[in-house]
C-alpha cells in the first residue's frame, strides 16, 4: 500500500513493523485493508474518493455524496471481479474445444458454469447498488483521515443559518433573476450555492423549506418582478419528489395563480428504470406511504412500471449524484435537455460537449 | 551644455513609430528605417526634429482624426508628443488603439503595434506576469504586454519621460490619469426625460462618425443584438448606404444571424452572410493572429477577422456595436448582483469583490498549479491578480453598485479587450473602424443613469431599449440576448479533434515550459475542475490554442518537434472507452 505522503510502496510486513507508520516519511496509515473483510479501503482510495467528488478540490460535497461514491467504487470492484468471473469462464471454454479428452469433460463445463455465475450474480445487481459501507462507518473513517490528514477542504458544512431577514440594498433588489431552481432539500440548495451555480447562471436557488431563510422573502419578491421567469424544481426521485411541481403551483407561498413556466428537472422513476448503469435505490416504508397518497391526477400521468416501483417504497436520493453530476444534470434540464440525467458516470465529460450554456460571452456588440 | 535629444517619429495613416532620448542618431534612424521598411515601406512619413518645434502626431480608429487637427480633440485615440525638453504618450479612455514603449539604455522607442517594437530587442522573452494575466483574462491586462521589457500605455493615462540635461539621463514621471469615469453626483430617475435624452444622444454619436461619408458605402457588423442593431438603423435613418455582415457559424450552436436577418429585411439594407466555419476559423487562425498583435484569448476574434476581411471588399469603413453592453449595463452584470445577494459580504469587503469579478472571466485563474510547470508556478506564486482590478474597482469613484460594475468593465472588458481587437482587426485589412457606443458625451451621460434605468427587474439594458423601441422590431428589441456564442467545444470536440493534437502537443508544451503538458487532455476529461465543463472546455482550449499560435507567429518562435503521445489522433470515440475504462477499473487500489 502507498503511503499517500511521500508515495512508498509498503508491504503489510512493512506496515505492522512500523505499527502503521510508514517506513520512510513515518506518515501514518488511516487504513489497514488485510483488517477490512469484504470493504477493503486503502489511504490511496479515500485520498482519490475525496479527490474525484470535490472534481480535485474545486467543487464542494456533502458526506453523503461521500458515502454513496465510495459505495458505487466498491461495487464496480465487485463489477471487475465479476468480468473477471465471465471472461474466464470464456476462456476455459475456448482452451476447453481444443483441447483432447478428459480435459474438455472438466474445462468446458467449468467455463459455462463461470459465465453462468457471473450472469447470474450481475442479473441480481442489476439496477440497484447495495450500501456496503454506512454512513457511521464512513463518519469514523473521516475522524481519523482528519486527525492524521486534515479535514478535506472541500466538504460542506451545514451552515449556522441565519434566522432573521438579511436587509438586502434597494439598488441591489430592485433587480430580478432570470431563472429559480427550487430544491427538494436545504442541503441541495445549500450545495449549489456553495458551488456558485447562482452566480453562473443568474440563478436564484432556494429549497422547498425555504433556505436560505434570511434571503428568501427577498428572493421571491425579486424573480416574481421578473414576467419572463422560468421556474424548475430539482428533487430526488420519490413521489414526494414528483409532487414538487404540483405544491410549487398551488401554493400561495410560491406560485398560486401564477402563469410562471415551471420545469421539472428532477429525477423520475422512468429515468431510473430505464438507466443504462446501476443506481442507489433505496426502499422505505414511508416512501410507499407517500406513493399511495399521492394525487389521482399525479398518478395518472405515470406509467404502470412507474407507479409500481414507487408503490413498493421505492427511491433514489440527489446526494446519489456527485457534485458535478448535479451540476450538470441542472444545466442541462435548463439548457432542455434530459438525456444525460441517468447516464452512467461523471467522468463522460468527453461527449457532454455542448455549447448550450445559458450564457455565451462573446460579442461584436 | 550637455547632449541633443535625438527624436524621430515615422507615421502612417494608422500606425506610428518613433524613438526619444540620448544616443546616437544615425544608428536609431537606421534602426527607424529598418523596421518600417518591413512594415508597408512606402506610405510612412518620418518627421525628426523636435529641437525647434513640437512634434505632435495622433491616431485614430475611426479615421476621423486627420493631420493638422488639434490633437485633444475627442476624435484621436493615442498622442504623441515629441518636444525638446520631454515626451509624452497618451491614449483616449476607450482605448481602442494601443500604445507601447520600451525603454533601451537611454531611448525610448513607442509604436502603436507590439510587432514595430520586437525587432529592437535581441531575444524577446515573454513576460511571466503578462502570460499570468492572461491565462486570468484571455487579454493581458496593461500596462504589462505579453513581452518582457515592452510596456503599454493603459487608456486613460498619459506617461511623461524628462530629459536631464547634464547627467545625459531620462526620467520617467509618475503615470498619470488624464480622464476618467465617475459617477455623477445627480442621478436621472425620470424615464421619459431619459429617453429623450438618449435618443439626441444616439443620433449625435453617430452624425460625428459621419463628417467625411458622402455617398461611399459603409459597413455594419450585425450580431442580431440589439446594439449593432441600432447603430445600422440609425445609419440607415441618417441617409447612409449601408452595407450589414454577419456570421454564420455553421450547424453546430444556436445561430444569431436570423436575428440579423430580421434587422437587414426591416431597414431594407444589404446583408452579407460571412462563412465562419471550423475550417474556415482554422485556415484563418495564424492570419488573424497576426492581424490581432497582442493575444486575445476569445474565440470571436478569428470570425471577427473574417468579417473584417469580408467587408474591407465592400468598403473602408465599418460601424459596430461594441461598447453597448459596458455603456448600458448587459447581462454581465447579472452574475455579480446574483453573487451580492447569497453572498452580501463581498459587497463590503474588497478583496472578496475583486475575487467574485475575477470569477466571472471564467478562465484559469484559481487552477494555477494544475496548469502552469513548476518554474512559472514558482514565479506566479507572489503575483495578486487582483491588483489588476484594484483601479477599475476603485469604490470611491461610484456609490452604486451598477456603476461600479459598468465603469469596471468599461475599463476592463472594454478597453483592454473587445475595443483594441476590434481597432487591430480593422486596421489589418486596412479598414477605419467606428464605434458610435464609444462617445464621450454618450458616454458621460450613462454614469448620470439611475441603476433601475439600466437594469429594470430582470431587463437589462432597459432605458436603451425604451429609447429605440420605434427603430428596431419589437423582437429584436426586448428579446433576451445571450451574446453570440461561437461553439468552440462543439469543434474542439469534433472538426478540430486532430488539430488539437498539433496545436497543443504535449511534447511541445513541455519544451516550451510553460504550460503543463497534458493540460489540453485534462481539460476535456474535466480533470481540470468541476466548473469547467460545457462551454467552458471550448473557452480554455481557445484560450490556449491562441497563446501558442500567438507564439509562433508573432514571437516568431520555432513550433517545437511534436510527438505522438496525446489521444488526439484517435478518434474521438476510441478515447471516450478509454476514458470509461479507465474510470471503471482505475480505483486505486493496490495492498
Amino acid at each position: 500500500m502507498k503511503c499517500i505522503q511521500c508515495g512508498t510502496d509498503n508491504l503489510l510486513r512493512d506496515r505492522t513493523a512500523n505499527q502503521g507508520h510508514c517506513k520512510q516519511c513515518r506518515h501514518r496509515f488511516v487504513f489497514e485493508p488485510t483488517t477490512m473483510g469484504t470493504n477493503k479501503i486503502t489511504d490511496g482510495f479515500f485520498a482519490k474518493a475525496i479527490a474525484d467528488i470535490s472534481a480535485n478540490n474545486t467543487l464542494y460535497f456533502t458526506l453523503k455524496q461521500l458515502l454513496y461514491l465510495i459505495n458505487q467504487r466498491l461495487d464496480r470492484r465487485i463489477s471487475a471481479n465479476l468480468n473477471g468471473l465471465q471472461i474466464g469462464g470464456f476462456i476455459l471454454v475456448g482452451v476447453g474445444v481444443f483441447v483432447v479428452k478428459p480435459a474438455w469433460f472438466i474445462l468446458v463445463p467449468l467455463g459455462i458454469g463461470l459465465i453462468i455465475l457471473g450472469s447470474t450474480k450481475r442479473f441480481r445487481r442489476k439496477q440497484r447498488i447495495p450500501l456496503r459501507v454506512s454512513a457511521s462507518q464512513l463518519q469514523d473513517w473521516l475522524h481519523t483521515w482528519t486527525q492524521i490528514n486534515g479535514a478535506p477542504e472541500k466538504l460542506l458544512i451545514t451552515p449556522r443559518e441565519a434566522q432573521l431577514p438579511t436587509v438586502v440594498s434597494s439598488e441591489v433588489s430592485a433587480y430580478s433573476f432570470d431563472r429559480l431552481v427550487v430544491c427538494e432539500s436545504d442541503t441541495i440548495a445549500h450545495l449549489l450555492i456553495t458551488n456558485n451555480f447562482h452566480f453562473e447562471n443568474n440563478c436564484a436557488v432556494l429549497s422547498v423549506k425555504g433556505y436560505p431563510k434570511n434571503i428568501f422573502d427577498t428572493t421571491m419578491e425579486m424573480v416574481r418582478r421578473n414576467p419572463e421567469l422560468k421556474v424548475y424544481t430539482l428533487h430526488n426521485c420519490s413521489a414526494q419528489g414528483i409532487e414538487r411541481l404540483h405544491q410549487l403551483r398551488q401554493s400561495p407561498k410560491w406560485f398560486l395563480d401564477s402563469n410562471v413556466v415551471i420545469v421539472d428537472v428532477g429525477i423520475l422513476p422512468h429515468q431510473v428504470l430505464n438507466a443504462k448503469s446501476s443506481t442507489f435505490i433505496q426502499t422505505s416504508p414511508e416512501a410507499a406511504q407517500a406513493a399511495q397518497q399521492l394525487s389521482p391526477n399525479i398518478r395518472q400521468g405515470l406509467s404502470a412500471n412507474e407507479l409500481k416501483w414507487l408503490d413498493a417504497g421505492n427511491y433514489v436520493e440527489l446526494e446519489s449524484f456527485t457534485p458535478r453530476k448535479l451540476i450538470q444534470i441542472l444545466n442541462r434540464g435548463i439548457a432542455g435537455s434530459r438525456d444525460l440525467v441517468m447516464d452512467s458516470s461523471d467522468s463522460y465529460i468527453l461527449m457532454d460537449s455542448g455549447d448550450s450554456s445559458i450564457y455565451a460571452v462573446d460579442s461584436f456588440g | 551644455m550637455g547632449s541633443p535629444i535625438t527624436a524621430s517619429i515615422a507615421t502612417q495613416s494608422r500606425q506610428l513609430i518613433g524613438y526619444w532620448g540620448y544616443g546616437n542618431p544615425a544608428i536609431f534612424a537606421q534602426q527607424l528605417h529598418a523596421i518600417i521598411q518591413q512594415f508597408s515601406p512606402d506610405e510612412w512619413v518620418i518627421q525628426a526634429d523636435c529641437a525647434n518645434q513640437d512634434i505632435r502626431v495622433a491616431i485614430s480608429a475611426s479615421g476621423l482624426y486627420g493631420v493638422g487637427q488639434s490633437p485633444e480633440t475627442q476624435l484621436a485615440d493615442v498622442w504623441v508628443q515629441l518636444q525638446e525638453q520631454q515626451l509624452r504618450l497618451e491614449r483616449n479612455l476607450f482605448g481602442r488603439v494601443t500604445l507601447y514603449w520600451t525603454q533601451i539604455e537611454q531611448v525610448i522607442w513607442f509604436a502603436t503595434r507590439l510587432q514595430l517594437l520586437l525587432p529592437l530587442l535581441t531575444v524577446p522573452e515573454v513576460s511571466i506576469p503578462g502570460l499570468y494575466g492572461y491565462s486570468c483574462f484571455s487579454y493581458v491586462p496593461t500596462p504589462l504586454t505579453p513581452i518582457a521589457n515592452l510596456v503599454a500605455i493603459p487608456a486613460g493615462t498619459e506617461q511623461v519621460w524628462q530629459r536631464h540635461e547634464l547627467a545625459g539621463r531620462l526620467s520617467a514621471l509618475p503615470v498619470t490619469q488624464s480622464c476618467e469615469w465617475r459617477e455623477s453626483s445627480e442621478q436621472i430617475h425620470d424615464e421619459a426625460a431619459a429617453i429623450a435624452d438618449l435618443q439626441t444622444l444616439l443620433r449625435t454619436a453617430v452624425e460625428r462618425q459621419l463628417t467625411d461619408i458622402q455617398d461611399q458605402p459603409v459597413g455594419v457588423f450585425l450580431s442580431g443584438g440589439l446594439d449593432s442593431s441600432i447603430v445600422a438603423a440609425l445609419l440607415v435613418q441618417m441617409g447612409v448606404n449601408v452595407y450589414a455582415y454577419t456570421l454564420d457559424f455553421g450547424t453546430a450552436g444556436t445561430p444569431e444571424y436570423p436575428y440579423a436577418e430580421q434587422v437587414a429585411q426591416h431597414l431594407q439594407i444589404p446583408l452579407i452572410k460571412v462563412d465562419a466555419t471550423p475550417r474556415r476559423v482554422q485556415q484563418a487562425l495564424e492570419s488573424a493572429t497576426l492581424a490581432l498583435d497582442l493575444p486575445f484569448g476569445d474565440a470571436v476574434t478569428v470570425p471577427l477577422f473574417l468579417l473584417n476581411q469580408a467587408a474591407s471588399q465592400d468598403t473602408a469603413i465599418v460601424f459596430n456595436g461594441e461598447g453597448g453592453d459596458q455603456l448600458f449595463a448587459g447581462w454581465t452584470n447579472k452574475p455579480l448582483i446574483a453573487a451580492s445577494i447569497y453572498r452580501q459580504e463581498i459587497l463590503a469587503d474588497p478583496a472578496l469583490f475583486a475575487n467574485q469579478y475575477l470569477q466571472t472571466f471564467h478562465r484559469l485563474w484559481g487552477y494555477e498549479i494544475e496548469v502552469f510547470q513548476p518554474r512559472v508556478y514558482e514565479q506566479i506564486q507572489s503575483i495578486q491578480p487582483q491588483a489588476w482590478l484594484q483601479e477599475a474597482l476603485d469604490p470611491t469613484c461610484t456609490r452604486s453598485l451598477l456603476h461600479q460594475l459598468r465603469r469596471a468593465t468599461l475599463m476592463l472588458k472594454g478597453a483592454q479587450n473587445i475595443q483594441p481587437r476590434a481597432t487591430n482587426l480593422a486596421f489589418a485589412q486596412g479598414l477605419w473602424v467606428r464605434s458610435p457606443f464609444c462617445d464621450p458625451s454618450l458616454a458621460a451621460w450613462t454614469f448620470q443613469l439611475s441603476g433601475e434605468l439600466c437594469l429594470k427587474g430582470a431587463c437589462e439594458k432597459y432605458i436603451l431599449k425604451r429609447a429605440v423601441e420605434s427603430w428596431l422590431p419589437t423582437e429584436i428589441v426586448w428579446r433576451q440576448k445571450r451574446g453570440m456564442g461561437v461553439p468552440t467545444t462543439s469543434w474542439c470536440l469534433q472538426e478540430w479533434w486532430r488539430a488539437l493534437g498539433q496545436w497543443l502537443n504535449p511534447a511541445v508544451l513541455q519544451a516550451e515550459g510553460i504550460w503543463q503538458a497534458d493540460l489540453a487532455e485534462r481539460v476535456i476529461s474535466g480533470k481540470l475542475g468541476g466548473a469547467i465543463q460545457g462551454r467552458r472546455i471550448g473557452e480554455i482550449l481557445w484560450l490556449l490554442i491562441t497563446w501558442q499560435t500567438w507564439r509562433s507567429q508573432v514571437l516568431g518562435e520555432t513550433v517545437r518537434p511534436t510527438s505522438w503521445e496525446h489521444p488526439f489522433w484517435l478518434p474521438p470515440w476510441v478515447w471516450h472507452l478509454r476514458s470509461i475504462s479507465n474510470f471503471l477499473f482505475n480505483n486505486n487500489y493496490e495492498v
